[in-house]
């Protein structure tokens, strides 16, 4: 017992210290994640990748069946392998956010967890996993058909801006988590499936009649789908996106969230 | 040293407010060991909670001068679904200590064994208890909060926890909440009682039981 580490960095005075304590809560939280979701027995990674890769081959071959093309003779399986890691990574970080304090509680105990950490910590690790597969996609689509995207920085532009926004989604989901986490968690499933149908999963917006553009447009995640999309299929085919639009969401959801959240965390962490 | 104010903490339940800690006074300072005594229901956990600042007071100050440990108990602190050891590097990281020096020390002092590599849900809550007793002296903190972890358990590893305490009680505080007189007189010097949301300090230890015994 007598060896001595180090002394601990213990007081959270300063702003270095406090972001380096910060930083290492998060560090820590991501390798916790690492270890339950993709670790040891869990196939987290597994799945990660086969999800989106069994949709994109159940649609090829009902396409096939049909003799169907995509609009715009967009390569199936590059479409829905790329859409359907977008969706995710939606999925990963807003779903979830519901049950984050109930999930956490016993590490929560720690005065230097928060959940905002907590929340940091899991977009962080599922927009760069996300993006992982995402890449492991491109170059195999790249290898076997020959098609490599446009632009392979805009579309990880865009999925860091869609980490975002997903990142002030689960703010806003998490405060409101507050009344209810098991209620709001009922309300929130059912609209992540809605939400598969009305995001940029199976549609690109250009396929729409413009009454019904002008609709969807409203959602702030479809801007994002049209930018990556444009990044990966290049400029032969219409795209609809306002960056600004998006841009402000992220800033208002972040903002918002982030101050819900405050306000709601003493009925959290009860 | 750990200075409370005038703290006050309220809790809404289903609308209407419960008043949990009504002005509570408090100075702990390096090499202090108090038991708060207190029934069930009497505040106790909540105001660990408040020292250790997991919550904030509705009211009051709550001046830490030294590192104050998390409420160290039967539940809480650790993660079910990982192991002994990768709570460890876990903690480790959070706390800023060497990930390896953290699991060797702990492995030794809880003496877990190969249980270490278990994930902690199967373990019994002795061993939990130990597992987390033995993180926070690794981390090495100023102040130890104690939540009626050595009141039942295995006696041989009390002592132990008893001696380690001991050995750095020059450099570190113990606050223990208990409603067991027994565990109060061998960990403490100086005894307090939580009673209708106030902490009254009793510089006799005898004096505090009575007081105790008295409601």
């Amino acid at each position: 017992m007598e060896r001595r580490a180090p002394r601990a960095i213990l007081e959270d005075s300063g702003f270095w210290r406090a972001a380096r304590v910060q930083a290492g809560v998060i560090g820590a939280l991501i390798l916790r994640e690492i270890h339950t979701r993709f670790g040891r027995r869990n196939l987290g990674f597994v799945w990660l990748f086969l999800e989106p890769a069994i949709l994109a081959v159940g649609v090829s071959i009902i396409r096939a069946v049909r003799r169907e093309a995509l609009p715009g003779g967009l390569d199936i399986v590059a479409f829905f392998t790329i859409g359907y890691t977008l969706f995710y990574l939606q999925r990963a970080v807003i779903a979830r956010a519901a049950h984050t304090a109930e999930g956490n509680r016993a590490i929560l105990a720690h005065a230097r967890i928060t959940l905002e950490d907590i929340l940091i910590a899991r977009t962080l690790l599922e927009t760069g996993a996300v993006m992982m597969t995402a890449l492991i996609f491109v170059v195999l689509i790249g290898v076997f058909s020959g098609v490599w995207p446009r632009s392979i920085v805009q579309m990880g532009i865009g999925f860091v801006l869609f980490g975002l926004m997903a990142h002030g989604f689960a703010l806003v989901v998490l405060s409101l988590a507050r009344f209810d986490a098991d209620v709001l968690d009922r309300i929130i499933h059912p609209l992540m499936y809605f939400s598969i149908v009305i995001s940029g999963v199976f549609f690109m917006v250009w396929w729409l009649p413009k009454p019904y553009q002008d609709v969807v447009l409203l959602l702030p995640l479809i801007h994002l789908f049209e930018f990556v999309r444009e990044g990966q299929f290049g400029p032969d085919i219409p795209y609809h996106y306002d960056l600004v639009y998006a841009g402000a969401w992220i800033l208002v959801l972040n903002v918002y969230g982030g101050l819900a959240l405050r306000r709601a965390r003493p009925f959290l962490l009860e | 040293m750990l200075r409370l104010r005038g703290v006050r903490k309220t809790y809404v339940e289903a609308g209407r407010p419960r008043e949990v800690l009504r002005g509570v006074d408090a100075t702990i300072h390096m090499g202090d060991a108090v038991g708060i005594l207190g029934r069930n229901g009497s505040g106790k956990s909540t105001l660990l909670r408040i020292m250790s600042g997991r919550e904030q007071p509705t009211a009051g100050v709550v001046e830490r001068r030294m590192t104050v440990s998390w409420p160290l108990g039967y539940d809480g602190g650790v993660h079910d679904a990982l192991t002994g050891a990768d709570n460890a590097r876990f903690l480790a990281r959070v706390y800023g200590r060497p990930p390896g020096w953290v699991v060797d020390f702990v492995t030794e002092f809880s003496e877990l064994g190969h249980e270490m590599h278990e994930p902690v849900r199967t373990y019994s809550a002795g061993m939990k208890a130990r597992l987390s007793f033995a993180l926070s002296l690794a981390v090495d903190f100023d102040c130890y909060l104690l939540d009626e972890v050595t009141s039942a358990g295995d006696a041989r590893f009390n002592a132990k926890c008893r001696q380690a305490l001991l050995a750095r009680r020059r450099r570190s505080a113990v606050i223990l909440v208990s409603h067991h007189e027994e565990t109060v007189r061998t960990f403490c010097r100086h005894a307090a009682v939580l009673k209708r949301g106030r902490l009254t300090f009793y510089e006799d230890m005898d004096e505090a039981f009575a007081r105790y015994a008295e409601f």
